[in-house]
């Protein structure tokens, strides 16, 4: 529980007096202001991830190249299934 | 000496009718699209939220800032407003609830009410009968022994004279507990003016 002090005020705020804090196009610049600031923020995040989706997609990328290099003995396979002078003879 | 604080003792001329907060809202809805609009709600609650503000601060410059801040705040979650039937104050009470509650977290101060005198005057006079005599000083010296939920609740159901509806809005709790726990400040309050009179 909190401790709490109860004052009481003799005199009462005046209508003027609080007028005199009452601002609203000063609300306003900071409304557009924040407003400015969160869109900013919304580009810069927006940014930051096609940076990561391009970060990760070259990654990948690089990483799946090696794999492409493998299959050298399906090559030879393939070329043993041609035969060169299969073409030659049947021309013949 | 009889102490007999009413339950229903508000002042209605505060409240607004069902079709002007309808018309409200009308307000807000317009003020989403296009904040300029935001302007008549600022204007209509910059007082109320102040006073409401100074009486938990009792300094003016924190006030006028927390004021701005709770203005500003709603501004911006404008959006996320939802109508439930209670005047949009309500909602702007909440805000600045929350605005005092943090700037007490944030500077470990002491919680302060500030009452203005003609308020419990106006209290007294609506509550006690005019043979009897209480004073001022003493009702406040026995307040200070309610814990402050307490006196959250008498202070929005009597010095801001909302309806019970609006007490459950803003302290976000159901209106059988607004209810229960105003009845219960009240009869605290009443046992504790009888036991020092005894």
């Amino acid at each position: 529980m909190r401790k709490f002090d109860i004052r009481l005020r003799r005199q009462q705020f005046t209508q003027s007096r609080i007028e005199r804090h009452k601002n609203y196009q000063s609300l306003m610049d900071r409304h557009h202001e924040a407003n400015k600031r969160k869109t900013r923020g919304v580009m810069v995040l927006v940014f930051l991830l096609i940076l990561i989706i391009m970060i990760l997609l070259a990654f990948f990328d690089t990483v799946e190249q090696p794999d492409q290099k493998k299959p050298e003995n399906e090559q030879v396979g393939l070329n043993m299934e041609i035969n060169p002078y299969a073409f030659s003879e049947g021309n013949k | 000496m009889e102490v007999t604080f009413d339950l229903k003792v508000i002042d209605y001329s505060k409240h607004i009718s069902q079709e002007e907060i309808l018309r409200e809202f009308e307000t807000v809805k317009h003020a989403v699209k296009d904040p300029a609009q935001f302007q008549i709600l600022y204007d209509s609650y910059f007082n109320v939220i102040f006073n409401y503000i100074y009486r938990k601060i009792d300094d003016e410059d924190i006030t006028a800032d927390l004021t701005s801040q709770t203005f500003f705040k709603a501004l911006g979650n404008l959006k996320k407003y939802r109508f439930k039937g209670v005047p949009f104050s309500a909602w702007l009470y909440k805000i600045a609830s929350n605005e005092v509650n943090r700037h007490y977290r944030q500077t470990n101060k002491k919680l302060v009410f500030s009452f203005e005198e003609h308020e419990f005057e106006h209290l007294i006079e609506q509550n006690v009968e005019e043979d009897e005599e209480l004073d001022i000083g003493h009702i406040i010296r026995q307040m200070q022994r309610l814990c402050e939920s307490d006196i959250e609740v008498l202070e929005l159901r009597f010095f801001e004279s909302k309806s019970f509806e609006e007490i459950a809005y803003i302290l976000e709790i159901s209106e059988a507990t607004a209810k229960m726990r105003t009845y219960r400040a009240i009869e605290k309050l009443r046992k504790l003016l009888k036991r020092r009179e005894g």
